[in-house]
Parts: C-alpha cells; sequence; structure tokens
C-alpha cells in the first residue's frame, strides 16, 4: 500500500493564513516526501477556493481558522469547494483546539485532524493515510468521538435532550432518532479502535491488540468518521459547547 | 529528538530514589488519609474562626442585605416617614409662630415633595446596584407623586397673592417656560448621557486590555524572555514553547477557573525550570564532549530532583483539590490529571498528550490514582520515548488512567527485586487503594501502564 502511494505522486494543496507556517509546511514536505507535489496554497477563504477548483489538490491542508468569505473558515473552504473539485480530500490542520472549530470542519467533510505541533513524519504519514481515502483520527479526535458517540454520553448529558425539545416539535425529533440510532452510537468494535487510538496506539498497534488487519482498523476509523459527520446534530453541537476536547 | 540521554532499556524507578520516596507515602498510610489531614488546616474550618471573624461577618452581611433590593421599600418609607414627622413639625412651628396657614401648608408640602424626590435620587444614582430602578414602575409613580405634591405646595403658597384662576394661568406659563428650557438644554443633557455611556465602555475596554496586558506580561514575555536566554539548548527551547503554549491555549479555550488553578503551580514549574537550567545546559555540554559521560550525568542528574519534585507534585495537587472538596465544588478529575501531566511535562521537557472521557469529581481516595498516574507518566517521560499519550476514562462506575509510551520497553516480569519503581509507588500503590494496576511492555513497542480504580458509588 505504502508503495502504491510512492509510485504516483500525491498533489497537495496548502491553506493556511500564516505566510510562515505555509511556506514552513511546504519546504518540510518538500524535504521529507520527494514524491509530494504542492501545487497551490493560499491564505484567504476566496484565493483557497479558486486554487481549489483551478487545481484539483489530491489533497489539501486545511487550517481551521482562515479569513475571509462568510467567516466559516476551513468548512466554509470545504463546503464552497465540493461542487468545483469533488475528488479532492481534506486533513485539518489546526492550532485550536475549541471543539466547535473541529467539529465544524470535521462535519464539513475533512477526513481528518491533526494539530500544527505535528512532527514532519506523522504529518507525511497522516496525508498519505489521507490520499489512500482513510480517515486520520489523532488521540485527541478519538477523544473527542468517544466523548460524543461513546459510553461516557449518556454521563456527559442525560437529562436535558427532552426537556430542551419542545412538545409540538418532539414527534420530529423522535423520528431523527430513529433514523440515526445506528449513526450515533459507537458498535463496541469500533469504541474499542477509538479508545485504543485515545490512548496513544498506532493503527498498526491497534490492528495487533484486536487481532485484526490494518485494513479492517481503517475501516473502523473511515466508518467512525462517517458517524461524526451525520450523526446527530444538536447533540454534538450541545456537546461541543459545553466541553473543550483538550 | 536525537537527544536522548538515558539509555531506553533502563528499568523503570532507581533503587536510589525510591526507599527515599516510598517510606513517606507509607507513613501517611493511604493516600486518602493524606488528602483529609491536609484539608483541615489548609481552609477555614469552623473551629478557627474567631468572634471577631463572625461579628465582621455578620457586619458585613448586613451591609449586603441593606444594599439588596427586599430592604428598600423600607428605607424609603422610613425616610418618607421621617420627612412626614418633621413637616408637621414645621407646620406646628409655623402656626405657633403665627405665619398665614396656606404659606405653612404649602411649605410643608413643598417640603415633602422635594424630600421624597431627594430619596429617590440616592437610588437612582447607585444605578449598579438597582438596575431595575431606573425602569420600575414604582420609581416613576413616586417621582410623579413627589412633582404633583411640590406643584401642588406652590400653589398653596401662592393662594395667599392670588385667585385659582390667575395662578393656574401663571402656573401654565410656568411649565411652557419650564418644556421650553428643557427643550433648550436637551441636546447637553443627551451628550451627558451618552458620554457617560462611552465612559463607561471606555472603562471596561481599558480594564480588559490591563489585564491581557498583565495576563501577557506576566506568561508570554517572560517565556519569550527565557527562550531567548536559552537559544541555545532546543530542547529547552521547545519545552518552554510548550508550557506557555498548554497555558495559553488553556486561557483562551478553557475554563476561567482553571487558569486560576493552573496558575500557581505553572509559575512555580517555571521558576523550577530556570533554577535547573544552569546544570541542564552544563549536561549539554557533557553531551557534545562524550556520549557514555553524557548519559551518566544526564541520568544521575533527573534521578535527584525526581522524589522531590514527584511529592511535590502530589502534595501540591492534592492541597487544593481536597480542599475545594471541602468546599463542595469538587474540582474535575481531569483538570487535576492535566496539572500533573503539565508538571510531569515541565520538569522532564517531554510532551504529554492527555486525552479525557467523561468526567467525575477528584475525590480524596482517587489520590492513589492519581500518585500512580504521575508515577507513571514520570517514567514514561524519562526512559521512554515520544509520543506519550494519557488516557483517562470515567464509564461502568470506574475510572482509568493509562499511559502509554513509545520507548524501547523492559520486561516486567524479570524486574529485579529491589526496583521498588514500578512494583511500590504503582502496582503497590494501587492494591493498597482497591483498584489494580497493569503494566505492559514489550521490547520495540513501549510500555503502558493501566490503572483502574472502582468508583464505589
Amino acid at each position: 500500500m505504502m508503495a502504491d502511494t510512492a509510485k504516483k505522486t500525491v498533489r497537495i494543496g496548502v491553506v493556511d493564513d500564516h505566510d510562515l507556517f505555509r511556506a514552513g509546511v511546504i519546504s518540510t514536505l518538500n524535504a521529507v516526501a520527494p514524491d509530494f507535489e504542492i501545487v497551490g496554497q493560499a491564505g484567504d477563504v476566496e484565493g483557497a477556493v479558486a486554487m481549489i477548483a483551478d487545481t484539483q489538490p489530491d489533497v489539501v491542508l486545511l487550517d481551521v481558522h482562515v479569513p475571509g468569505g462568510e467567516g466559516g473558515g476551513g468548512s466554509e473552504i470545504i463546503l464552497r469547494s465540493v461542487a468545483a473539485a469533488p475528488r479532492t480530500l481534506y486533513l485539518a490542520l489546526s492550532v485550536s483546539d475549541a471543539p466547535v472549530d473541529v467539529g465544524a470542519v470535521i462535519r464539513a467533510g475533512a477526513r481528518g485532524y491533526v494539530t500544527k505541533t505535528i512532527t514532519a513524519d506523522d504529518l507525511v504519514a497522516s496525508i498519505r493515510q489521507v490520499a489512500d481515502g482513510y480517515a486520520v483520527f489523532s488521540p485527541k479526535l478519538a477523544g473527542f468521538v468517544l466523548n460524543a458517540l461513546g459510553p461516557a454520553r449518556p454521563a456527559a448529558a442525560p437529562a436535558p435532550v427532552p426537556t430542551v425539545a419542545a412538545p409540538d416539535a418532539a414527534p420530529d425529533l423522535d423520528g431523527d432518532l430513529d433514523d440515526d440510532i445506528d449513526i450515533d452510537v459507537l458498535s463496541p468494535r469500533e469504541q474499542e479502535v477509538m479508545r485504543l487510538i485515545a490512548r496513544g496506539y498506532s493503527y498498526k498497534e491497534v490492528a495487533a491488540e484486536l487481532f485484526i488487519s490494518i485494513k479492517t482498523v481503517e475501516t473502523h476509523v473511515s466508518k467512525v468518521l462517517r458517524k461524526l459527520q451525520l450523526s446527530n446534530r444538536g447533540e454534538l453541537a450541545r456537546w461541543a459547547a459545553h466541553r473543550r476536547i483538550v | 529528538m536525537t537527544h536522548t540521554p538515558h539509555t531506553p532499556n533502563m528499568p523503570y524507578g532507581e533503587p536510589t530514589s525510591d526507599p527515599a520516596s516510598e517510606p513517606i507515602a507509607g507513613k501517611a498510610g493511604t493516600g486518602g488519609d493524606r488528602g483529609s489531614a491536609g484539608s483541615a488546616p489548609a481552609f477555614d474550618s469552623p473551629l478557627r474562626r474567631t468572634t471577631l471573624d463572625s461579628l465582621v461577618d455578620a457586619a458585613s452581611r448586613a451591609q449586603q442585605a441593606q444594599r439588596g433590593r427586599a430592604v428598600r421599600p423600607a428605607a424609603a418609607g422610613t425616610v418618607v416617614g421621617l420627612v412626614c414627622v418633621l413637616a408637621i413639625g414645621l407646620a406646628i412651628w409655623g402656626s405657633i409662630m403665627g405665619l398665614p396657614e396656606e404659606l405653612v401648608l404649602g411649605m410643608a408640602m413643598v417640603f415633602v415633595g422635594v424630600t421624597i424626590g431627594w430619596t429617590l435620587m440616592s437610588f437612582i444614582m447607585d444605578d449598579r446596584l438597582h438596575p431595575e430602578v431606573h425602569t420600575s414602575r414604582s420609581t416613576f409613580v413616586l417621582t410623579a407623586c413627589s412633582i404633583g405634591l411640590t406643584l401642588f405646595g406652590v400653589l398653596v403658597m401662592f393662594s395667599l397673592f392670588s385667585s385659582i384662576g390667575v395662578l393656574l394661568i401663571g402656573a401654565l406659563a410656568g411649565l411652557v417656560m419650564l418644556v421650553t428650557v428643557g427643550l433648550i438644554v436637551a441636546p447637553w443633557w443627551i451628550s451627558l448621557v451618552s458620554d457617560l455611556g462611552m465612559q463607561r465602555a471606555r472603562t471596561a475596554r481599558e480594564e480588559l486590555r490591563a489585564d491581557i496586558a498583565s495576563r501577557l506580561h506576566d506568561s508570554v514575555l517572560q517565556t519569550l524572555a527565557l527562550i531567548q536566554l536559552q537559544a541555545n539548548d532546543p530542547k529547552k527551547v521547545a519545552a518552554l514553547a510548550r508550557s506557555q503554549e498548554r497555558d495559553l491555549r488553556e486561557w483562551l479555550y478553557g475554563d476561567p477557573e482553571a487558569v486560576a488553578h493552573s496558575r500557581q503551580p505553572g509559575g512555580a514549574g517555571l521558576a523550577e525550570d530556570r533554577e535547573e537550567s544552569g546544570g541542564l545546559r552544563s549536561a549539554g555540554v557533557n553531551v557534545a564532549e562524550s556520549r557514555p559521560a553524557a548519559s551518566q550525568s544526564g541520568v544521575s542528574q533527573s534521578v535527584d530532583p525526581r522524589p522531590a519534585a514527584s511529592q511535590s507534585a502530589a502534595s501540591r495537587t492534592a492541597a487544593p483539590s481536597s480542599a475545594s472538596v471541602g468546599g463542595q465544588t469538587a474540582e474535575p478529575f481531569s483538570r487535576v490529571l492535566k496539572r500533573v501531566a503539565a508538571q510531569v511535562e515541565d520538569s522532564y521537557e517531554q510532551p504529554i498528550e492527555v486525552v479525557t472521557v467523561g468526567e467525575c469529581p477528584y475525590r480524596p481516595d482517587f489520590a492513589s490514582l492519581l500518585d500512580a498516574a504521575a508515577e507513571s507518566m514520570t517514567n514514561a517521560a524519562k526512559h521512554g520515548a515520544p509520543p506519550i499519550a494519557v488516557y483517562m476514562e470515567v464509564s461502568g462506575g470506574r475510572l482509568q488512567v493509562f499511559v502509554r509510551d513509545h520507548g524501547g520497553g523492559f520486561d516486567a516480569n524479570r524486574l529485579p527485586a529491589g526496583h521498588l519503581g514500578v512494583r511500590e509507588s504503582i502496582l503497590g500503590r494501587m492494591k493498597r487503594a482497591g483498584g489494580t494496576a497493569q503494566i505492559v511492555s514489550r521490547p520495540g513497542w513501549g510500555t503502558e501502564v493501566r490503572l483502574t480504580q472502582p468508583m464505589g458509588d
């Protein structure tokens, strides 16, 4: 799998409003991964949308906080670029720990989220993972998911959900819950995978620990990402508003 | 990253360090004992309060209550009553002196009306305490009453000199004059009011700015200065930057309470860093000279401060948290754990990532778990290699903490008997506290310490 991606070049776009940081990422990637090709860069929402539509990169490294547009930052870029560049994948590169930011960009369609303090090798590995179509879960993101959809969720906010809903809105909400019933909850296996990732295990180590293949781990992770993107919005937003992922 | 002074295969815990730290823990019994003992003198127990204290308290409480709006109508009533008595006294005095009764009655009315107006004034001026006064109906009614009474009093006074018809026309003329004067003065009044609003906003802004400035001065500027001083030590610079990042992040995204808690230990850690930095730099010089010597000095150096550091870490975190348990607002366990991780991070200059799932308030009987976790983190930072991950989960009636590093690992079953580090400070400690500890370590994989504590309720 590694060999496959090494052969074809991965075309990368970098979006970040800090020029220095952008230059640093680009020079790091050029130095560490010769098969990466930086096809474009941008520092604001409009520029990023134009750049992505123009160059159709495989992977876009996306800062969560980007000025311009309607103030939506990274998630706005993703949402506005989907039509013009449907094959482009996004990896959020964030300095913010605020769950609102991370949640928003993941929900908009980013395939993962890493912090800006990540090492060069890890960044390259994460980009490759995204380019291969898999999700990138840092321990923090795994913790975010476990908090939002995992075992701790009932303890976090059990009562407010029914009381918040107005009586007339109740049937609608019930319908939503029925639809999302398996989207809002992680399967036991997915929980195990998430927990191990949160404990600092690499995908390879998770696979060895659970006696499954790396491919299976990646499939689980991708499924979890999908659940995160589709799950009951109100619940997640409420959780995000009350907690931080740190 | 290439600078690793310690040998990765070194078993956890040195024999020199742990006998020193263990008897202290043993003497204190379980961590729970220590926690509760620490809480008694630290916080204001009722026994320690003097009579004077309670008197002062009572007085300030009474003052507080007086300012409360519940007392306001009563106070106003008292004032009005007093004024009425005064007015009646005035009236009696006037009639004794033989003044015309219209004049006496009118003067009394004017007196009462004006006094009511001024009484209200004191509440209106105090609008920070009673913001509702400006809009409350009773204020308007009272003001209208006092104006009406005063005007009526004036009319009564002047009825001595002229007939009612003439008086009414005169009153009308006076009213028109008042309105026109009011219209002329209005622009000044409006600008005064808006000036006041702007002044307030500016004060608020300045206070905020001063707050931010002092914050930046205390943290970011200090760190930048430290970084400049240590520019030749990349590891130190990274550690400083990371500690500052953590601090700032907590301030930006965290809850304000946590910052207040974390600032004090953070500052202490910085001071320690400064003290330690000289020695560390010399160790760095050793690295350049000869590799084995450097690793030796690196290990021996980190052995020495460790018992003190880990003990103080435990006591430092135990004190505020157990105290806050006594004060009803227990600190969340995740916050305590993060603080411990931050201290280890600062002491050993290794990044530690903490992920928490679920939450429970800190209790004194978690002290053993916390100490064991601190010990595990210290070991991971000293002997393991990054990434170091700490994971906490509260679910199913138990509290779990995992500490994982990616170092060389070791064989947990073949620990020499003398190595009390792991066996006593982690396994024994958890066993005594009714929890379990498991240490998984494989060569080339790293080490994971798994700590579990039943929550009991």
